[in-house]
C-alpha cells in the first residue's frame, strides 16, 4: 500500500476515535462551565452521537476469579496464623520444636499469598504478617514471607501494546501497574480509590511484596 | 485525578523529549525495525514533524487543542548507555526501571527531563534476546508522561503510544473482550471501522 492512502485511512480512523474522546471532554467541559467555552472551535463539525461510556476505573480485567480459588486454599493461611500465635507465646526453649512446621507452612502459604497479592490485594494486605509479628519470627521463616514495603515512588499505569514485529495489525494488549523502588521494578496491584488513579510520578506506597509483586494499600 | 484525564493534561502544547539508549551488550544507535537504518535525530524529526505524521495527527485529531513540540536539535539526547544489560531489562520485563535509568542518564547529560510533558525512551528491538519479555512494539503510561519504543519508531507505534499518554485507551477505540490479553485485531488499517 502506498504511503498517502494508508496515512489518510489511518488519520480518518484516529479522527473517528478521537472525535468521540474529545467530544466527551467537551461535553464535560460544557457541563462544567456552560456552553460558551469550547464549542465555538468546533463550529461546523457535525456532532457525533455520544460514545459509549467507558468505565472510570483503570483496571486490568482479572484473569482468574481468584477469590473462590483463594478461599479453597485458605486453610494454610489459617494454619500459619495459628502457628505464629503458638510460636510467639511459646517460651524460647520450646520454639525450636515448632520451627520445622513453621517453615513447612510458610512454604505452602507462599504461592497462596502471591496469588492474593496479584488477584485480591486487599485480602492479601489483611492477611499479611504484620511488622510486630515479624520482629519475633526467625529468618528461616521470614525468608518465605511477604516483605513490608514503604516508599514514595512512581506508580505508573502501563499499557503494553504487543505489536508483533511492530507492524502486524493483529496484536494484543496488557494493562498493568508498575513502580521502581530501590532500583527494583515491581508489578503493583491496587484496589479501592487507586483503581481510578492515572499514572502518578510520585505517591506514597505502603504494602507487601513477594518477589516482584507488590500489593499496595488504599491512599491515606 | 480520575480515570479521565484533566483538561490541562490533554490540552495545549506538549513538549517531547526522546532519550536514545544503548546497552553494554547491544551498543550503538538504536536500529529501526530490525533493519539497517539507525534511529537518528533526523529520522525522529521526519516521523514526528513531517506533514501528515505524528504531530499533524495529534493536532488534527484534537481539533487543534493540543500540539506536540519536538525540536530534533534540542529535544533528543545522544545515545546514552544504560547501567544494566539489554538482556536483563528484557528478561525481567523491567520497562519502568529502564525508563527510570534513562531519565537519570538524560538528567546527567544536561537535559531538564522533568520539564518535559512526554518522555520517550527509544531502543533497538529487544524481542529477540534470550528470555526477552520485551515483545511489545510500544508501551506507554495511561495518562502519564512516559512511553517506550521497542525498535519501531514509525507513525503507527509512536502515534498510538502518544495517544495512550493522553488517556486514549483501547476501550475508546475497540471492543474489549474481557480478558487481560485481548486480541483486538483492529489494526491501524481501519478495517474494524
Ligand atoms: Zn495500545
Ligand atoms: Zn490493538
Amino acid at each position: 500500500m502506498s504511503k498517502l492512502p494508508r496515512l489518510f485511512i489511518l488519520a480518518l480512523f484516529f479522527l473517528f476515535c478521537a472525535v468521540g474522546f474529545f467530544r466527551k471532554q467537551q461535553i464535560q467541559q460544557a457541563v462544567a462551565v456552560g456552553p460558551a467555552e469550547g464549542v465555538g472551535a468546533h463550529r461546523g463539525v457535525k456532532p457525533m452521537p455520544p460514545p459509549a461510556r467507558e468505565p472510570d476505573v483503570i483496571e486490568a480485567p482479572r484473569l482468574f476469579g481468584s477469590l473462590s480459588q483463594a478461599s479453597s486454599v485458605a486453610p494454610v493461611m489459617e494454619e500459619f496464623a495459628t502457628w505464629i500465635d503458638d510460636y510467639l507465646v511459646s517460651a524460647p526453649a520450646h520454639r525450636a520444636a515448632l520451627l520445622s512446621r513453621g517453615i513447612e507452612l510458610a512454604k505452602l502459604r507462599r504461592p497462596v499469598m502471591l496469588d492474593l497479592i496479584q488477584n485480591d490485594p486487599e485480602s492479601a494486605l489483611a492477611l499479611a504478617v504484620n511488622r510486630v509479628e515479624r520482629v519475633d519470627l526467625p529468618a528461616s521463616v521470614l525468608q518465605f514471607l511477604e516483605q513490608p514495603v514503604s516508599a514514595r515512588a512512581e506508580l505508573a499505569v502501563m499499557q503494553s501494546c504487543l505489536h508483533p514485529n511492530g507492524l502486524e495489525p493483529e496484536h494484543t494488549h496488557e494493562l498493568y501497574r508498575a513502580t521502581v523502588i530501590n532500583d527494583q521494578e515491581y508489578r503493583v496491584y491496587v484496589y479501592g480509590a487507586r483503581l481510578h488513579d492515572a499514572s502518578l510520578r510520585e505517591t506514597s506506597l505502603h504494602g507487601f511484596a513477594l518477589d516482584q509483586s507488590l500489593a499496595v494499600a488504599r491512599r491515606a | 485525578m480520575t480515570g479521565r484525564p484533566s483538561q490541562s493534561w490533554t490540552h495545549g502544547n506538549k513538549s517531547l523529549l526522546v532519550i536514545l539508549v544503548d546497552f553494554s551488550d547491544l551498543t550503538g544507535a538504536p536500529i529501526n525495525k530490525n533493519g539497517t537504518v539507525e534511529i537518528t535525530p533526523s529520522l525522529l524529526d521526519s516521523v514526528i514533524n513531517d506533514s501528515g505524521e505524528v504531530r499533524n495527527f495529534l493536532q488534527n485529531s484534537s481539533f487543534g487543542k493540543t500540539d506536540l513540540v519536538f525540536d530534533s536539535s534540542s529535544d533528543v539526547t545522544g545515545v546514552l548507555r544504560m547501567p544494566n544489560t539489554a538482556e536483563s531489562y528484557a528478561a525481567a520485563d523491567a520497562t519502568t526501571l529502564l525508563h527510570t535509568h534513562a531519565r537519570a542518564a538524560a538528567l546527567s547529560a544536561g537535559f531538564d527531563v522533568e520539564d518535559y510533558d512526554r518522555v520517550a525512551v527509544v531502543f533497538s528491538n529487544l524481542s529477540g534476546l534470550s528470555g526477552s519479555k520485551f515483545t511489545f512494539g510500544g508501551r506507554a503510561n495511561v495518562i502519564g508522561s512516559n512511553l517506550w519504543i521497542n525498535g519501531y519508531f514509525d507513525f503507527r507505534v509512536v502515534g498510538h503510544e502518544l495517544g495512550h499518554t493522553y488517556g486514549l485507551r483501547h476501550s475508546n477505540y475497540w471492543q474489549v473482550s474481557g480478558s487481560l490479553q485481548h486480541q483486538c485485531g483492529h489494526g491501524y488499517s481501519g478495517r474494524r471501522l
